[in-house]
């Protein structure tokens, strides 16, 4: 590793750093204050609750998958590989992306047993764009660059311009990568929304001390559907190698 | 003997290429005339390709490239920034050193220059892709299955497909870089006759590492060495008076 590399990584964790720190003071002061707006107190009681702020996500979890893909096209496409903002930004995604969910889990679930009344519905988009934004954008890169620069060279050489390139050559070759690229983000989320479920179940469990509980319906089908989602990933990105 | 009395299609004055700190070409100045093939011989890493991607402006995606001087294109200059690169690309075509073709099928692959050049009308298309097959001298090969795709056809006719496709493109310079590196002895002849014929209606510029194709094929012959263009003339006056030492060299076997 040379110099200028080292250099890179340390400006791309630093800004991470104060990123994380400046979202913490948000979140903490601005919220205080008015709090009201985005978090009604959670009734940690019901189940069903958890279950219907999970799926108030949906939404925020399509417009997050979208807006990743947009910007992993823009940054592989418009941003020449050799400017140091396009060298930074590369290394705050592989950063964020190799994080393992587990470090985020314990996050939410420490907010969340912890109650901060605050956080809830914030606390779970912080949450979602932590866990799927970096890993599609991650996933979304490679499959653009996997596109042989030659095919792109002979688009190019019949007078095509860039985006009739990406629409018509690297969009089809790299989509079922970037499909599975999906997939992958979507199990880290079912995963840690059935680690959620359960957490919240032991609580109330403990709550209303009871010796035994059971573990719902939900996590058997989030888990399913989980590890569904990370088998149709791995069956996608080795499609399209062949 | 020099044509002197035509217009030159392409000229070059004072180009220089770099790739990062490489300096790939040196200070070139030439004339590419119409209606003839230019070809240009020299050992590899002398900068052929280099210099003929500077003519459609594919260098432009290659990041550390940097040029300077000019290359003027009927009366235009390529590289000024009022030039849209894909306007260059549609009149100067190419075709590369392998077979590239698109996931589409042989027709598709062909009208997909007809779609950019804005032709959409099913039955104008297809008479361009047809007109195209033909200069190309596939068309009696492939006409019964212009639906399958290309992966069944040689590696010859998928290269002949390449030139189908950048005729489709109706361009007024073909660039062949290198296109018989990948072809048999058999197909390499068929490639030079089609180079033959286009070429009284395109101008053609012929890169390529094999001095006899050059002589077989080539009107006017530039030999590069180390990015430097030793000597520019008429093929015969290359190949059996050259000017200049190195030439001499490279033409009999004693260089690269």
């Amino acid at each position: 590793m040379n110099r200028s590399e080292l250099f890179i990584q340390i400006i791309a964790l630093a800004t991470l750093i104060i990123a994380c720190v400046f979202v913490w003071v948000v979140t903490t002061e601005v919220f205080d204050v008015d709090s009201e707006i985005l978090s009604a107190p959670m009734d940690m009681d019901s189940e069903s609750d958890l279950i219907g702020r999970l799926y108030r996500m949906i939404p925020f979890l399509c417009v997050a998958l979208l807006l990743s893909i947009a910007f992993a096209f823009y940054i592989e496409e418009w941003l020449s590989d050799t400017t140091w903002y396009y060298r930074v930004i590369n290394q705050q995604i592989s950063i964020l992306a190799n994080i393992p969910s587990v470090i985020y889990a314990i996050l939410v679930v420490l907010i969340f047993l912890f109650q901060v009344k605050l956080f809830a519905d914030f606390t779970f988009v912080l949450g979602i764009v932590f866990l799927v934004v970096p890993v599609t954008i991650q996933t979304t890169q490679n499959a653009i660059q996997g596109v042989e620069l030659s095919v792109r060279e002979a688009a190019y050489a019949l007078g095509a311009d860039r985006l009739q390139v990406i629409a018509d050559h690297v969009f089809p070759r790299a989509f079922s990568k970037i499909i599975g690229g999906i997939f992958t983000a979507l199990s880290r989320v079912l995963a840690i929304a059935a680690l959620l479920v359960i957490v919240c179940e032991i609580r109330t469990s403990i709550i209303q001390n009871v010796s035994s509980f059971e573990i719902s319906s939900n996590v058997f089908v989030l888990i399913s559907l989980a590890l569904l989602s990370c088998i149709l990933s791995s069956i996608l990105q080795k499609n399209s190698n062949s | 003997m020099m044509k002197v009395n035509k217009v030159p299609t392409l000229q070059i004055n004072n180009l220089n290429v770099w790739y990062g700190k490489n300096h790939i070409l040196k200070d070139l100045t030439f004339d590419i005339l119409p209606k003839q093939v230019t070809a240009f011989i020299g050992p590899s890493n002398s900068g052929k390709t280099a210099l003929v991607r500077s003519f459609n402006r594919l260098n432009d995606f290659t990041s550390s490239f940097k040029l300077t001087g000019e290359i003027i294109f009927n009366g235009k200059d390529i590289y000024s920034p009022k030039t849209k690169a894909s306007d260059i690309a549609k009149q100067i075509g190419m075709v590369f050193d392998h077979p590239i073709l698109f996931r589409k099928s042989i027709y598709d692959n062909v009208a997909y220059s007809a779609r950019l050049r804005g032709i959409r009308p099913s039955v104008e298309q297809y008479s361009l892709v047809e007109e195209s097959l033909k200069k190309a001298q596939l068309w009696s090969e492939v006409c019964d299955d212009l639906k399958s795709s290309p992966d069944v056809l040689s590696n010859g006719q998928k290269q002949r497909l390449c030139v189908a496709r950048a005729l489709a493109a109706n361009p007024e310079v073909l660039i062949f870089d290198e296109p018989c590196d990948q072809l048999d002895a058999t197909e390499t002849p068929k490639l030079e006759a089609i180079v033959q014929t286009l070429k009284r209606h395109y101008t053609i510029i012929f890169v390529t590492n094999k001095r006899r194709q050059a002589a077989r094929v080539s009107d006017v012959a530039g030999f590069l060495y180390c990015g430097e263009l030793v000597e520019f003339g008429q093929t015969e006056q290359i190949f059996t008076n050259p000017e200049d030492k190195r030439t001499e060299d490279y033409v009999t076997g004693r260089l690269g």
